[in-house]
């Protein structure tokens, strides 16, 4: 019995392993292709440099004309006011459709869900012609404010199922003692719903700082591109590609959403989790 | 009641701590409105962003008129174009695709720069063959920046290795199949001696169709050749892919852009058609140098001379007069050709050449002196410039992508993909009208 319970152990593990090492192998090679001089970054095959150099973070991080400690402040600047806008108005947006009555509720939701199946690029050009309307092209603007409004319906819907869960109970006593929506949404709801806000910054931060054509086409001036604009001006089919840069910036940009990853990703299990449950 | 005033509470502190956060959310200044300043885009790398930018200076030197240069990689620059031309926003300058000038030109967004040649735009500096890569139904809606004819790309250090001496300029199509065939053997298995180009338009079929006197696109936007010609292309290929000497299709499916994927790079291959000696050298060990493409039994090479990339004026344009300066400064102003050097391909006029040679570098001259040999061989050939990629191009270039692959893959006979090519190909020309 034992021995037969700790073989399906070492084959599970075994296989466990095998995927792991094919799943992080692009890792492996980015982080290693970095290092190495750029005439051998697609001749070798073996991923560690043979060569090993820094050249490609010296020479990378200044060759698209500015500076790339720039690139990711901007990144930096975007992600955190766009996570800040998200939480607060989706969390608000939530609570109404978790608590409150109001006419046409279910189609209203049922709106809202609708929303999440609109591609982006079908919204693309009127939204475009509405920011540059407003002259809030090249500016971050775009970007952030729509998020102010409670437009990623993604997380308006984990939030209302996670408040689904939490019993009814908790706001009728809060209601006897006579508090108002206000009160019960700041002081029951929202230290009871913290899980899925993590979830929703952490979200938001990584499909924030990751994103690329929304970005692209609302930022013009160099001194306000982002990390992933950054990156692509590495690449050019016509005049020559320095990879060696990018790779190299790839790994510095890859910084930020792996340490957040890491540091949160406990919690963000977790808060998928229990709002899945329900 | 006191629910909406705290809740307009909460929304305004939170846009309060987005407006905080930096400079990036205040609208940039005068960005184009103004009388005496421009936006160009383009898309490019190091070198060209460099090259373009201290152009743009001796520009503002000269003019006194601001440039902001706007400049980004190849992908989403046309998302990003398209969705500027649609919201009425387009920058005021911008650098174009050759291949997609008549596309834009049919939509009506571009300028026509007729009303500034020859005064401000002094074209009859370029060489005659691209003077006309920009005009669409005799209008001229962008003007090349740089030109070059596409070349055979081989691996130099390969072909030392097998002992095979490497291609001379005078080579036929039969020479190619035979060193092909002879490179496949001596590199061993897995390795072959040239790429499948069957479905490479402007780099193989292009030429070796004007080598017998006809083209791609006639002037008027039609297809220049018959299914004949079309069969016997795809037999030739054929022929040299059962006897081994080029890849199987299964390896053409990162061949598309001149990127570190390619086989060429991994040594899977010694030959191939097209552009890419600036991009892929840096990125091997091996030397890789260009030969001219194979000639017709006839003596003639056939190839045409491709306008690189063009410069175009939107038809939204604030500012296109200053606009059309610019565009003459990277043809005309000898201090901006020293600039720019060769970072843009070969320059595309006598003049720029001259003022160019002595300052060159080794590698650069290599270039210069393999053009200038073209553009002779090319005069002897004397054939008419090859006429502008019609509207429908794009499509017409997929379909024979697909056609050629399906006979690469032995799932049609010829007819029936030359028969679907020509279908899908004039219904795509006929379309874009």
């Amino acid at each position: 019995m034992r021995t037969e319970k700790k073989q399906v152990h070492w084959r599970a593990h075994a296989v466990l392993i095998v995927v792991l090492v094919a799943m992080i192998y692009p890792m492996v090679w980015l982080v290693g292709a970095s290092f190495k001089p750029e005439n051998q970054i697609f001749s070798t095959m073996n991923p560690f440099p043979f060569a090993f150099t820094i050249a490609n973070y010296l020479s990378g991080w200044t060759a698209t004309g500015n500076s790339f400690t720039v690139y990711l402040a901007n990144s930096l600047t975007v992600s955190l006011c766009t996570v800040i806008a998200n939480v607060a108005s989706c969390s608000v947006a939530a609570y109404a459709f978790a608590r409150l009555d109001f006419a046409f509720k279910r189609f209203w939701f049922a709106v809202m869900l609708g929303t999440m199946m609109l591609p982006f690029q079908a919204t693309l050009i009127p939204q475009y012609t509405i920011f540059y309307q407003l002259n809030w092209i090249n500016t971050f603007l775009p970007l952030v404010v729509p998020y102010l409004l409670a437009t990623d319906a993604f997380f308006i819907f984990l939030m209302v199922q996670f408040i689904r869960g939490i019993p009814r109970e908790l706001d009728e006593a809060a209601a006897l003692d006579g508090a108002g929506h206000v009160r019960v949404f700041f002081s029951i709801i929202l230290p009871l719903l913290r899980p899925a806000l993590l979830t929703t910054t952490i979200l938001t931060f990584i499909w924030t700082f990751n994103d690329f054509l929304r970005q692209l086409v609302y930022l013009s001036d160099h001194s306000r591109y982002t990390a992933p604009l950054g990156l692509n001006a590495f690449v050019d089919r016509a005049s020559g590609s320095s990879y060696g840069g990018m790779l190299a910036m790839s790994v510095v940009t890859l910084v930020p959403t792996v340490a957040v990853f890491i540091v949160s990703q406990r919690r963000l299990v977790e808060g998928v989790a229990t709002t899945g449950i329900k | 009641m006191s629910i909406s005033r705290r809740g307009l509470f909460g929304l305004a502190g939170g846009l309060a701590a987005a407006s905080v956060a930096g400079c990036g959310f205040a609208p940039a200044g005068n960005s184009g409105a103004a009388n005496n300043s421009l936006t160009f885009r383009w898309w490019g790398g190091e070198a060209r962003n460099k090259a373009y930018q201290s152009a743009l200076q001796i520009f503002t030197q000269k003019n006194g008129t601001k440039v902001d240069p706007q400049f980004s990689g190849y992908d989403g620059y046309f998302n990003k174009l398209n969705t500027e031309f649609a919201g009425g926003n387009p920058p005021d300058l911008f650098q174009m695709d050759t291949a997609l000038v008549s596309t834009y030109a049919a939509k009506g967004v571009l300028t026509d720069l007729g009303s500034f040649i020859p005064s401000t735009i002094h074209l009859d500096t370029l060489y005659p063959a691209v003077r006309g890569a920009g005009v669409v139904d005799g209008k001229t809606y962008g003007v090349p920046s740089g030109s070059g004819y596409a070349p055979v790309l081989y691996d130099k250090t390969v072909f030392e290795q097998a002992k095979i001496p490497v291609p001379a300029d005078t080579w036929t199509w039969d020479d190619f199949g035979r060193i092909a065939g002879e490179m496949s053997k001596a590199m061993g298995q897995g390795k072959y001696g040239a790429l499948d180009a069957s479905k490479d338009d402007s780099g193989a079929l292009q030429p070796w169709l004007r080598q017998r006197g006809k083209d791609l696109y006639t002037g008027d936007g039609k297809l220049g050749f018959t299914k004949d010609d079309l069969a016997e292309w795809f037999a030739l290929w054929e022929k040299l892919r059962k006897a081994g000497a080029i890849c199987p299709p299964e390896m053409l499916s990162n061949t598309d852009a001149a990127t570190g994927s390619h086989p060429l790079i991994s040594g899977q291959i010694a030959m191939t058609t097209g552009w890419g000696l600036a991009q892929m050298a840096p990125l091997t060990q091996h030397t890789l140098d260009i030969v001219v493409v194979p000639r017709g039994g006839n003596g003639k090479t056939g190839q045409a001379l491709s306008g690189g990339v063009l410069l175009c004026i939107p038809a939204k344009s604030k500012n296109p007069e200053a606009a059309a300066k610019v565009i003459d400064l990277f043809i005309s102003d000898v201090d901006a050709i020293k600039a720019m050097g060769m970072s843009r391909g070969i320059p595309p006029s006598g003049k720029a050449l001259e003022t160019l040679t002595p300052t060159l570098t080794a590698s650069d001259k290599r270039d210069v002196t393999y053009a200038q040999y073209v553009a002779d061989e090319v005069a002897k050939d004397g054939l008419p410039n090859a006429p502008t990629a019609p509207p429908g191009y794009n499509d017409a270039k997929t379909a024979l992508d697909a056609a050629a692959k399906q006979v690469a893959f032995g799932k049609m006979s010829i007819p029936d993909a030359v028969a679907q090519y020509f279908r899908d190909a004039e219904a795509a020309l006929q379309g874009a009208k």
